[in-house]
């Protein structure tokens, strides 16, 4: 492509011969938009041409309907099967703001009776999938524009004219002319600016980006126009792409799948979400400060007793007071503020402070330290506050996804607010009212269908035991534009919140087949707990179903009893919540399914016969979670196969620590009484093995389970201390690591406990233990210990014996 | 204050820079705030530089720096400059002050022994014995004489000051006046136009006196960090030490890549990360640009009498040494992690940096 010159592009944007007009222009611009307007009101266009997605196009008229209020967005989504293919992921975003040069467009179009027609090429075509993301799910922006922020071109232009970067170079040199009456030649200086930023590009680059294929599509759009327009065409793109589009040749086809149809929608959008993905490039920043900007300039908000300054910092300061009242400064501060914003952007020869000036005059009036790394508490408070919270609205019967207005219908009766963007906490009381209940089961369904909904901070946690006692659950939560773009993408699998969360479990129970984990019945009976806590009745069958099939082929005992452990907890709270229909289904399906569990369980029981020393650990952990399922008074298992398997571990040769876990197991469901369970464990412990620590390893399986069971009886208590006497003191060093692990269990207490049994069995008082409590780290104590055994025979050696008696 | 003629180490920036200051003023188009020598943009061409008058550019970094330090110049607020030590902020503000009161030369220099007569006014003892309090017996203090003139007055290292001192400022940034009641009721001097004070602290350095929030209200804060440009850091360090050692008569072959590895070692060590966003632990030292400057220079200087006037990575890795290993013994650790990880990486590819590696390798097993 030849190097385009500025000027005579400037020169050639209003050919009034071919009646052709073009305006180049940047997104979310307030200038672009206030000359745009002015410029349509002058020229009359009988057509006017958008840089849009043409498959957004029967969008505009939604978009038009009276009671939409932007930010909002044009959404498309992607097919089911371009999501699971790579690369085509992603939703496409086009949001729309009230200072957008396009809707701007849109707006003076249609009240000047013109044609409006979106030029870009479809937003699920190849050429916009292309446009150079990261990451995968990052959204797909047709208006993306980052030429605007960097490149060779802006650094020189900033290096040259003072300004710090591309964003304060575009305020400086075009939002500074927003009130100058001069479209024409506004207009002709973002057009040369443009076509420098162009000239400066790679074609490479944007062959590769689509660009290319989208401006031949857009040649083709304005051709067809050309022919059968009746008057004055205005085209209205990224400047970018306006040096490319001048010279539409007749010639110009349309590029292959120019009439992909795709699944486009009018969301809601906020200016949080927007400013989020003007970080990506998507056009000016910031959208609350430029909405300002706009405000002023229309007049719709024209204070003439201030100045947008003045507006912007006062308003900032009484935001602080009422929020942020750690931050908030003075009136004076205040004061200096204005002035040293306005000397700047005399300094900077603006005619008024723009958005830099602001930053700069809060930087160096209200910040009264050192700024490390250039991020400051109040700068950033600064930054979302010109963000802007706004939430854009559709009116009631906008044509929506039937999933985003029953999920919107179900929070509004439960009373959750969907007022704005703004996190809010509602504490439930899940088990005593049943409003709360239903809240509970509504807000964990849309934690599956849209999860940046709500959130829960406090709960009890049922599938990891945590705190499954508590009552009361705490949320917070926010209607965002995240969250009907989730329900959006969602549409398709189901008309309510519930339907749609039924199938998403069911299909990750299939992505669990497809990972290979079918067999795994922990992560099914995680799904199901989740099924549960989301009240999906509907889906319980097919759920129970598959989770039967992953018990019946799970081969993993610790997998099986730790889902035994959550079944067991899902079937004290069905029961407990039997009124509720949507629980009926689990308390009906859950006793047959755990049924077969826990005989799984026992079958593999027997196997633990032949556990490897390395799996020792894994297999304890399996006997404490069984022991944790079966201290249900009233288990709704079956127990005696299990029973019996225990029965038959305990006449069989195990891995000393596993008799232990055995032993205590037995103890705890009453199998055997404590006095045999003391008995067989001072049997375990002074059995003979050819290292003396695997007695002692007997004891940690007991602690993992039931340590009250070596607290509370001293015969055990009586073994151990006779298995110490039994060992030197180098043995007992060697056993030293083995015994701190299995007193590791011990809670303090009981340690307590546990010594002053020792001591008193050893004729000890309790000053004794005292002097103990303050053992220093064990590897010195061994060390020291070794040290002084060494010493001492050193000494024996060396006849000095006499040194070791105690002096006088 | 006639020192001009006779010869000094390091001239005033006024002295130095008297062509382009009088460039600028012949030029200058803008309106100038009361008291001030230049206009605001005028004074920010004499600083950040103006190609067209050639005027030079002598502060590197942030340029919206230098603007909001001129507009809280040119209000009531006094200038408050903050950051690490070598960061230049002594050498901004006597450039802030030579570009808007002409004169660099009123300073105060902070210490602890810095008494009110530094910041107010003191006595010729022999004329006040003989006169009695006159005028004439009266030594004003820099900061009275700025008062008197309308001139910037510099204050450095405030922090350092005792507190009783720091308090006469407030008085003085709020009231803009200076009692003298020893030569009348009514005798004050008053502070004319132009008159504004530009201190600098350095915050981190623990031991000073912290600043009342009374006198921090009267400042304007700014923070001068080092330099995250590695093409201006490389600029401003071949800039200076041309100038060093253009000015001790010495020329060195002081390669790009040298000069490179200089300043991706420090940039590095300086961010805890290296270009490629590889994250290192970062040293406590202080690794200003003019640590840099003065490693370049030492090192240009070896080279140049002791070896054949090549400058190499091991003379920088040599140098280096001493500015890591000031006093910390977690630094050198840190150091070491660096030189093992990433500078072994890139001596694979490049002869410099495994010069500098070979220079650097003494020292971690030094410790």
């Amino acid at each position: 492509m030849s190097v385009l010159d500025p000027a005579a592009t400037a020169l050639r944007l209003f050919d009034a011969e071919r009646n052709l007009h073009f305006f180049p222009i940047r997104h979310h611009s307030p200038a672009c938009a206030l000359h745009l307007r002015e410029a349509l009101r002058e020229i009359r266009p009988a057509a006017v041409l958008i840089e849009g997605p043409v498959d957004f196009e029967p969008l505009i008229g939604e978009l038009l309907a009276p009671g939409v209020v932007p930010p909002v967005a044009m959404v498309a989504l992607p097919d089911s099967e371009a999501r699971a293919e790579k690369g085509r992921g992603g939703t496409t975003y086009y949001p729309i703001c009230r200072h957008s040069p396009e809707y701007v467009a849109i707006q003076q179009a249609t009240e000047l009776g013109a044609t409006v027609r979106f030029i870009d090429l479809p937003s699920r075509h190849p050429a916009m999938l292309s446009d150079g993301r990261d990451r995968q799910d990052q959204p797909l922006l047709p208006m993306r524009e980052t030429m605007f922020d960097r490149g060779a071109y802006v650094e020189a232009m900033c290096a040259r004219s003072g300004f710090r970067d591309g964003l304060a170079l575009w305020d400086g040199l075009f939002e500074a002319r927003a009130r100058s009456t001069d479209w024409r030649g506004f207009f002709a200086s973002v057009g040369a600016y443009c076509s420098a930023l162009r000239a400066a590009s790679e074609p490479d680059e944007l062959q590769a980006d689509g660009t290319l294929a989208r401006e031949a599509m857009m040649r083709a759009c304005i051709h067809d126009t050309i022919a059968i327009a009746s008057g004055p065409i205005a085209v209205v793109t990224g400047g970018f792409h306006t040096p490319a589009l001048i010279d539409a040749k007749p010639e110009a086809p349309r590029p292959a799948g120019a009439t992909t149809r795709s699944n486009a929608w009018l969301i809601r959008y906020d200016f949080r979400a927007l400013d989020r993905l003007n970080g990506y490039g998507a056009g000016l920043p910031l959208p609350g400060f430029y909405e300002r900007v706009w405000e002023r300039l229309t007049g719709t908000h024209d204070d003439a007793n201030s100045s947008l300054t003045e507006e912007i910092l006062v308003g900032f300061r009484a935001h602080l007071i009422a929020n942020e009242p750690g931050l908030a400064f003075a009136f004076p501060t205040l004061r200096s503020m204005v002035e040293a914003a306005r000397r700047l952007a005399e300094l900077r020869g603006l005619s008024e402070p723009g958005r830099t000036e602001l930053f700069d005059a809060l930087r160096s009036s209200a910040i009264k330290e050192e700024i490390e790394v250039g991020a400051h508490p109040l700068l950033a408070a600064f930054t979302t506050y010109l963000q802007g919270d706004r939430l854009g609205d559709l009116p009631p019967g906008s044509r929506l996804p039937p999933l985003v207005e029953r999920a919107r219908g179900e929070a509004k009766s439960l009373g959750l607010s969907l007022e704005d963007a703004v996190p809010k906490t509602r504490e439930l009381d899940i088990y005593r009212k049943p409003r709360h209940g239903q809240t509970s089961r509504f807000l964990h369904a849309m934690r599956l269908v849209a999860p940046a909904f709500a959130q829960r901070n406090k709960g009890p946690d049922r599938v990891h035991g945590f705190r499954a006692d508590m009552l009361m659950e705490t949320w917070t939560y926010a209607w965002s534009p995240a969250v009907e773009a989730s329900l959006i993408e969602r549409a398709a699998d189901g008309e309510t919140v519930r339907d749609a969360a039924a199938t998403i479990l069911i299909r990750r129970l299939a992505d669990l087949e497809k990972d290979g984990q079918r067999n795994n019945a922990e992560a099914a009976f995680n799904l199901l707990s989740i099924a549960f806590d989301a009240g999906i009745g509907s889906a319980a069958d097919t759920l129970v179903a598959a989770v039967g099939v992953a018990v019946d082929e799970d081969t993993n005992l610790l997998r099986l009893t730790n889902a035994l452990v959550i079944g067991q907890a899902l079937n004290s709270r069905a029961k407990g919540m039997q009124s509720d229909t949507s629980i009926r289904a689990f308390a009906s399906l859950l006793p047959p399914l755990l049924d077969r569990l826990a005989r799984r369980i026992a079958e593999l029981l027997y196997d633990l016969a032949a556990v490897n020393a390395d799996n020792v650990g894994e297999a304890t952990g399996c006997l404490a979670a069984l022991a944790e399922a079966m201290a249900d008074p009233d288990p709704p298992f079956p127990t005696q196969p299990l029973r019996d398997a225990l029965q038959h571990l305990m006449t069989v040769q195990l891995d000393p620590q596993l008799t232990g876990a055995v032993i205590a197991l037995a103890a705890l469901i009453g199998l055997i009484d404590e006095a045999e369970a003391g008995q067989r464990l001072s049997a375990a412990l002074a059995g003979a093995f050819e290292r003396p620590g695997d007695a002692v390893r007997t004891l940690s399986g007991v602690m993992a389970l039931a340590p009250q069971l070596f607290v509370n009886d001293s015969s055990v208590i009586a073994a151990i201390d006779g298995l110490f006497g039994a060992v030197d003191d180098q043995g007992f060093l060697a056993l030293l690591p083995q015994l701190r692990m299995a007193f590791a269990e011990l809670s303090p207490h009981e340690t307590d406990r546990v010594a002053a049994v020792v001591a008193a069995a050893h004729g000890a008082g309790e000053d004794d233990i005292a002097i103990l409590q303050q053992v220093p780290d064990a590897r010195v104590l061994s060390e020291n210990l070794a040290l002084s055994e060494r010493l001492r025979s050193q000494w024996l050696q060396d006849g000095l014996a006499a040194w070791l008696e105690p002096s006088p | 204050m006639e020192q001009r003629n006779t010869l000094q180490l390091r001239p005033s920036a006024e002295t130095r820079f008297a062509d382009e200051l009088a460039a600028l003023k012949a030029a200058d188009q803008g309106r100038r705030p009361p008291g001030w020598a230049l206009s605001a943009r005028a004074a920010r061409s004499f600083i950040l530089g103006d190609s067209k008058l050639s005027i030079r550019r002598k502060f590197y970094g942030d340029d919206a720096l230098v603007e909001r330090a001129l507009v809280a110049l040119m209000s009531e607020q006094g200038l408050m400059l903050v950051g690490e030590p070598g960061t230049a902020k002594s050498m901004l503000s006597e450039l802030l002050a030579a570009a808007i009161s002409g004169s660099s030369m009123l300073v105060v220099q902070g210490s602890t022994g810095v008494t009110e007569d530094h910041v107010r006014y003191g006595w010729n003892y022999a004329l006040l014995i003989a006169e009695g309090p006159t005028p004439r017996a009266l030594v004003p203090s820099p900061v009275m004489e700025a008062m008197r003139l309308g001139r910037v007055v510099r204050v450095e290292e405030l922090t350092r000051c005792p507190p009783e001192i720091q308090d006469v400022l407030i008085s003085v940034l709020s009231e803009k006046v200076m009692a003298v009641p020893e030569l009348g009721e009514s005798a004050s001097v008053y502070a004319a136009p132009g008159f504004s004070v530009i201190g600098t602290a350095n915050l981190r350095d623990r031991g000073v006196h912290e600043m009342s929030s009374a006198l921090k209200r009267r400042f304007n804060f700014e923070t001068v960090t080092p330099l995250t440009d590695p093409a201006l850091e490389t600029e401003l360090i071949r800039q200076e030490v041309d100038k060093r050692l253009g000015q001790a008569d010495i020329s060195v072959n002081f390669p790009d890549e040298v000069t490179d590895l200089l300043v991706t070692t420090f940039q590095d060590l300086r961010r805890g990360q290296t270009k490629d966003q590889v994250p290192l632990s970062k040293p406590s030292a202080v690794m200003s640009t003019a640590e840099a400057v003065n490693i370049a220079h030492a090192a240009a200087l070896e080279a140049a009498f002791l070896g054949n006037g090549d400058v190499g990575g091991g003379h920088i890795g040599r140098q280096l040494h001493g500015v890591i290993v000031k006093d910390n013994a977690e630094d050198v650790k840190k150091v070491r992690a660096y030189v093992d990880h990433i500078v072994k990486e890139r001596a694979r590819r490049s002869k410099v940096w495994s010069d500098f590696l070979g220079a650097v390798k003494p020292m971690k097993d030094e410790s």
